[in-house]
This record gives structure tokens, C-alpha cells and sequence, in this order.
């Protein structure tokens, strides 16, 4: 029943997904795991958030052909037992390469295996979009994490993904989902939280505000905890990761 | 699940500018702002050392415990430790609480060296200001008051990723005249300490020559049994763990041993008082190691007797800790005494003579593997007599004496074990253990049971405690009563294996001295 990996995903950008990635990383070892931050997006955000450079030696066809590619990849964080396996631009073309393969949706699993094995969790952060490397993470993560803004339209597309998702009966073992970048003095914020409780998925209760601190992250190059560990985002970061924790048994 | 790069320590060289060096360094590579860590760091082990023996370190450091082999942490553990003696049972739930009570069991295990460390880490950067390395230069003194001398050395932390600037930096580490230090803080804490692991061992094999003069022979056995015995003094007195008593008493009853079976390598008279001594050291410590016993089994003793019942034993437990710790007190006071301190060096000083300097005796020229081969063999042969005569309607008393002969004869090939081929006296004595195993589970609980009769027959019924007093007592007498008829069983087909042909033929071969012409 433990998890082992987990996946932040979104049809759209702009939700905060590599923010949560990073943060929930970054709680994930502060409590024990040997964690691994893998950054999909070809923007590669999340790398540069850790200030690793945006290299991958042998480029998206080196990811998506495996072996020990991914591991010879790895750098270690500034942060003792959190890895990051870095996202490059070439990464723009994994969907073209997974295409060439046998199984193309479902070429991630053997391609990450060897590292769910070593990591006591494995973070992917997603590029958006509804492409075959999301549907390789669909097939792949045990968890999928979806950041929603309460906004009509960031709701709306919630449920085009979960309509895909039931669809297409994808693996995944959970889906679940957060608000994200919440304004609580926003009217229209406050009532699409209430319309999330309606909805057919795990909501979790603990809820990501928006604040500078996180915008920050990009000047700072730090995790959130990190350069302001007693802001109400460090604090929400934390009770997310207890909540997931407690929720769905991540452990060593 | 560990970052797998190891690092790498270095030791300082001769001559070490520090400013000059860490500006070089500035120059090749960015640190970040150097960090201050201070933490407290212990070795620990049982008395006899017996995490070191598997191949473990137990090692406490800033926080956390943690058992590891060769480098590799095991199970670890956070906790707040001080620099004294604890038990595994004392520590939370948790695997090191379990692979630590399998590896110490009752032993208590001791701060064998304490250092204060001072670490100055330095991360170093590459142009992103990404970390790429640290390094950590360490300085590891011996804990307690007092300024002590340091002991420097420093670690290369490389990182998964970046292995080829940590190797860059070790190239300019050494360049600078810094070298391979094999060791670590393990090594670096028991140099500083002067502590040898391993130091203590009470079952060593004194190294004899077959042609050696048997007072000289005898005298390094008893002088190695003396050095137990003191060895052991003080984690009696300090009431440390009840192993201590235990380790003390075995080297004693060693050496009545050795004393008894060989009577006349000393000159009678020279040696009475010193025999006489040790029949005084074991007998004044016979209670405290009873009530000690009794202690250590009081979880199994309760898991015996019905739940109703267990409270009933709780005033026979009660007692037994009273007299536990008077019979303390009394151990206290002998070791203590100016007649035993006298002893000790008295007998030392006996053990220490030459031939020319010692009275007359009858065999103490003669050659020991002489009179070890006749011993061991007489020993044998008056096992095996016994032993047969031991049938199905036998006594208790018979299996006791029984078991006191086999002692005998166990200390005997301990004592001479380097005269033989070890291999196969190996063999023996573990065919030996067998028997000696039942016949002492066996003289445990007729003694046991004897001791809580006696008890029992003195408790008062009618109060309420009393008669639950009454059933407790009753029902353990039964659980260890039908054990007893087990172990008895058990007994005639072990001995039929002690004395299985194969076996006496290799006393025969070993042990039997032709006739000399």
C-alpha cells in the first residue's frame, strides 16, 4: 500500500506544480526518504530552482532508451539524500522518441524502474499538457497529484482530465487532488473550494496559498522551508506532505 | 537507503598553513560561508567487546546512534545519549533496539571512548552556486575537561553527480602535502582513548609448550584467570551488568579447577591458603550470583504462571531485590576488604616465581602434557563410568555430580587446548557442550524449584495476596517441574553420543600415553 512515487500533474501550466514538486521534495527528506526530483518539463524549473545546470547527457533519446543513462544523470541537491534527475530542452522531444518505441505509453516503467528500486520516493514533475510522456505517467506513478486553482476554468479542466483518466482506465493507482495558488479573500475562491467537495476524487484539505515567498523560489534558489521557514507557504508545504503522508503511507 | 559515494579522509600534513591553504583553495573553487557544528561522539560495546567481534561499530554522533559495517549503517536510531552505560532493552522500539539485544543480550553496553568534535564545514560551490562538494574539517578531542590535544582530520564529501570535482579537490588536498587517512572518527576516538578493541577476553587459550615444566604451565593459567577476575572488579562494585560477577566467578572456579586436579605440581603447603582463598571468594559471592539469576529470569518466570495469577509473584520478586541488594553490599565490601586486596597481590607474586625460588613439589618439574594427556583421560574415563550408571531411576544427585566431572573436564581441554590439534578437540568440547548444556538446564531447575518449595511453604494463606502468592509460586513449580522431566529425558540419548565410539576412540588417540619404555 505504500507509495513510491508520485506525480504533479496539470493539463495546464502556471499552477504551480514545480513549486509544490520542489517543496513536497524537499519535506519528503527533511522526514527521512531518500528522495529523487525528476524534472520532465523541457523549461526544466525544477532544475534550475536546485541551481543544477540543465544537462542531460545523451538527451530525451537517452531517456527514453534507459539503462543506466538516468542514473550516470544524477545529481545530488544541495540538500543531503534529495537527487534530481535534471530536464534539458531536448526533452521538447521525448513525445517524438517514446513514439518510436514498441510500447510508447508505457515505456516509463521500464525506463525508471531501477530508480523507483534505489529511492524511497521518486517526485516527477510534469510538463503540461496531454501528451505521451503524460500518459507514461499516468500508467507509471503511484499517486497523481493534480494542483488545481479554484477558478471556473481551472475546474473545468479538471474534469476533462479526469474524464480522460476514466476513459482510458490508466493504472494509476490514486488520483487526488489540492488548491493551489488560493486567494482565501477571493469570493469566487472560497466557492469553487465548496464546489471541490463535490467533486469524485480525493481532495486533499490542506491547501497551498499564494504568496510571494513562492514566487520567490526563483530568486532565492531555494526551497520554500529553506529562506523562509516560518512563512504560512513553508507551513502549507509541510501540512500537505503529512497530510499525503498520513493519507496514503509514504514511508522508507 | 545511503548516498553510496564514500568519503574520503585525509590526514594533515607535517607542516599546515592554514590561511595560505584555504586561499589557494578560494581560488580554484567558491565556498559558500563556512559552518560551525560542535557535537559529543561515543563508541559503544559490551565489556567483552562483542559488537566489535561480529565485524560492527556502535557508534554514537550528534544525535544519532547507529550500528554499521565497514561504513555501511546497519540500523540506526535519534536520540539524546550521554557518556554512560545503557541497556538495548532501554532503548525504544526499533530494529537496532532488536539487533542490539541479539548481539549484547544481558550485558550492559559501556562508553568505551567519549570525543568532543569540532567541525568547520565548508561547501563548495561551482559558478551557479550550486553545491558540488563539502568539506568538513574535523577536529576530534577527547571528551571531558581539560583542553586535549586535537586530532585533525578532513573529509571530502563528494556528491552524486559531481564526482569529478570531488576529485579535483582531493587532488589539490594532496598536492598541498595532505594523505590517505584510512582512518575514521571509530579508529580516531579509540587512539585518542588508548583503548585496544577487543581487549578483553576471557576465553583466551594460554599458549603452552608440551615439554614445558607443569608449575610453569599452571602458573600462566592461573595468572591469566587472575587477570579476569581483576578485570572484572570494577564493573562489580559499579553494579554495571550481572555479567561482571559472572566472568569473576568462572575465572575463580577455573582455578579451583586447576588447583584440585593437580595437587601436587605446588608444594601442598605453599598453595592451602591460596585454594582456601578462592573456596572463601566463591562461596561469598554464591548469593548475589543466585539472586542475579533469578532476576534475569523474572519475564520468563511471570510468562509461566496463568495472567491471573502473575501479580502473585510480585512479592516473591520484591524480596528477591532486597536481597539482591544486600548481597550487593556484601560483594562490595569483600572486594573492597585489605584480605582480598592481599590476596590478589600475594598470589600474583606466587604465580610470578621461578622454579628455583619455589618449594619442593612432586610434579612440578614433570612436563605438562604428561600429566594434562592423564588427567584428561582419567577425567573421561570416570565420565563415562558415572554416566552409565545413570539409568532411568537415577537420582538428581547423580546428574549434579556428573555435571561438576564434565565441567572438569571442559576447563581441562580449555586449559591445554594449545598442546592438541585444535580442530579436534574443537570437535570434543562441542560434543562436550551438549552434555553440559542439559545437565546444567538440568541442576538450573531442580535448584530453582527447590528454592521456590522452600518459599513457598513459607507463605501465609488466607489473605487475599497470599493465596495468589500461593498459586503463582504453585503453578511456576509445575511449568519448570515438567521442564525438568523433559531435560531429564533428554539426557540418556546426549550421553550415548558423548560416549559414541568415534568419541572415545579419539580420547584414546589424543589422550591415551602409550607405554614408555
Amino acid at each position: 500500500m505504500a507509495i513510491r512515487s508520485l506525480a504533479l500533474y496539470h493539463l495546464k501550466g502556471g499552477v504551480g506544480k514545480t513549486a509544490t514538486a520542489v517543496n513536497l521534495a524537499y519535506c519528503a527528506v527533511r522526514s527521512g526518504l531518500y528522495t529523487l526530483l525528476v524534472d520532465l518539463d523541457p523549461q526544466g524549473s525544477a532544475t534550475y530552482y536546485f541551481r543544477v545546470k540543465p544537462k542531460f547527457k545523451k538527451g530525451a533519446g537517452g531517456l527514453v532508451r534507459g539503462g543506466k543513462t538516468l542514473a550516470h544523470n544524477i545529481k545530488a541537491s544541495d540538500y543531503t539524500n534529495l537527487d534530481i534527475l535534471p530536464a534539458d530542452f531536448s526533452f521538447r522531444r521525448l513525445d517524438r522518441n517514446l513514439e518510436e518505441r514498441k510500447t510508447p505509453r508505457s515505456r516509463f516503467g521500464k525506463v525508471f524502474q531501477p530508480l523507483l528500486n534505489e529511492y524511497d520516493l521518486v517526485i516527477f514533475d510534469c510538463p503540461p499538457g496531454l501528451t505521451t510522456v503524460s500518459e507514461n505517467i499516468f500508467n507509471l506513478v503511484d499517486l497523481l497529484l493534480l494542483p488545481v486553482i479554484p477558478t471556473t476554468l481551472s475546474m473545468h479542466s479538471l474534469e476533462q482530465i479526469l474524464g480522460f483518466l476514466k476513459k482510458k482506465k490508466y493504472h494509476s493507482a490514486q488520483v487526488s487532488a489540492f488548491f493551489s495558488m488560493v486567494e482565501r479573500r477571493k469570493k469566487l475562491h472560497r466557492a469553487m473550494m465548496l464546489e471541490g467537495e463535490k467533486l469524485p476524487i480525493d481532495v486533499l484539505s490542506s491547501v497551498i496559498p499564494y504568496r510571494s515567498e513562492v514566487e520567490r523560489m526563483g530568486l532565492e534558489r531555494r526551497p520554500v522551508p529553506e529562506f523562509a521557514p516560518n512563512s504560512s507557504s513553508a507551513h502549507a508545504y509541510l501540512a500537505l506532505w503529512e497530510e499525503l503522508r498520513r493519507r496514503y503511507g509514504v514511508e522508507k | 537507503m545511503m548516498n553510496s559515494l564514500s568519503p574520503i579522509w585525509l590526514s594533515y600534513p607535517e607542516s599546515f598553513e592554514e590561511s595560505a591553504f584555504l586561499a589557494g583553495l578560494q581560488s580554484l573553487f567558491a565556498f559558500d560561508e563556512e559552518r560551525e557544528h560542535r557535537f559529543s561522539s561515543f563508541i559503544f560495546d559490551t565489556f567483552d567487546w562483542r559488537i566489535y567481534r561480529k565485524g560492527l561499530r556502535l557508534l554514537y554522533q550528534d544525535g544519532c546512534l547507529e550500528l554499521s559495517r565497514e561504513g555501511e549503517p546497519l540500523a540506526s536510531l535519534s536520540i539524546r545519549f550521554a557518556q554512560q552505560p545503557f541497556f538495548a532493552r532501554d532503548l525504544p522500539a526499533s530494529e537496532l533496539r532488536d539487533r542490539l539485544e541479539s548481539l549484547a543480550s544481558v550485558r550492559a553496553l559501556l562508553p568505551w571512548a567519549g570525543l568532543a568534535i569540532r567541525e568547520r564545514l565548508l561547501p563548495i560551490l561551482d559558478r551557479n552556486e550550486k553545491m558540488v562538494a563539502r568539506v568538513v574539517l574535523q577536529e576530534i578531542r577527547r571528551a571531558g575537561r581539560g583542553r586535549s590535544e586535537a586530532h585533525k582530520l578532513v573529509k571530502i564529501e563528494p556528491l552524486r553527480g559531481y564526482e569529478t570535482e570531488a576529485q579535483r579537490l582531493m587532488e589539490y588536498f594532496k598536492a598541498g602535502g595532505f594523505g590517505d587517512s584510512q582512518r575514521d572518527v571509530f579508529e580516531a576516538a579509540l587512539e585518542i582513548s588508548g583503548v585496544t578493541p577487543g581487549g578483553y577476553n576471557n576465553k583466551l587459550r594460554v599458549q603452552l609448550q608440551a615439554d614445558e615444566r607443569s608449575d610453569q604451565a599452571l602458573s600462566k593459567i592461573l595468572r591469566f584467570q587472575l587477570g579476569v577476575m581483576i578485570a572484572n572488579q570494577e564493573g562489580i562494585i559499579k553494579d554495571i551488568d550481572s555479567e561482571f560477577l559472572h566472568d569473576f566467578r568462572v575465572a575463580v572456579r577455573r582455578s579451583r579447577s586447576a588447583l584440585s586436579l593437580f595437587k601436587q605440581v605446588f608444594a601442598p603447603d605453599s598453595i592451602a591458603p591460596f585454594g582456601k582463598a578462592l573456596r572463601e571468594l566463591g562461596k561469598q559471592t554464591n548469593l548475589l550470583r543466585d539472586l542475579d539469576v533469578y532476576l534475569l529470569r523474572q519475564t520468563e518466570f511471570q510468562q509461566r504462571v496463568p495472567l491471573d495469577f502473575q501479580k502473585g509473584l510480585n512479592p516473591l520478586f520484591q524480596r528477591l531485590r532486597r536481597d539482591r541488594e544486600r548481597a550487593h553490599s556484601e560483594v562490595i565490601r569483600l572486594l573492597t576488604s585489605v584480605s582480598y586486596q592481599q590476596f590478589t597481590t600475594s598470589w600474583r607474586s606466587f604465580l610470578e616465581q621461578t622454579p628455583e625460588e619455589r618449594a619442593y613439589s612432586r610434579d612440578g618439574h614433570k612436563p605438562v602434557k604428561k600429566l594434562a594427556d592423564k588427567q584428561i583421560y582419567r577425567k573421561y574415563q570416570q565420565i563415562v563410568k558415572a554416566g552409565e550408571g545413570i539409568g532411568r531411576d537415577a537420582e538428581d544427585q547423580q546428574l549434579h555430580r556428573l555435571r561438576i566431572e564434565c565441567k572438569k573436564l571442559r576447563y581441562l581441554l580449555e586449559f591445554f587446548y594449545s598442546l592438541y590439534p585444535g580442530e579436534e578437540v574443537d570437535q570434543i568440547i562441542r560434543q562436550l557442550k551438549r552434555l553440559q548444556d542439559n545437565l546444567g538446564l538440568f541442576n538450573d531447575l531442580c535448584m530453582q524449584i527447590e528454592h521456590l518449595s522452600e518459599y513457598g511453604m513459607g507463605l501465609k494463606p488466607g489473605k487475599r495476596l497470599g493465596n495468589l502468592a500461593i498459586l503463582a509460586v504453585g503453578s511456576l513449580i509445575g511449568s519448570l517441574y515438567t521442564e525438568k522431566q523433559q531435560c531429564r529425558k533428554k539426557f540418556s540419548g546426549l550421553f550415548e553420543e558423548f560416549r559414541a565410539p568415534e568419541n572415545w576412540r579419539q580420547f584414546e588417540r589424543l589422550f591415551r600415553r602409550k607405554k614408555e619404555n
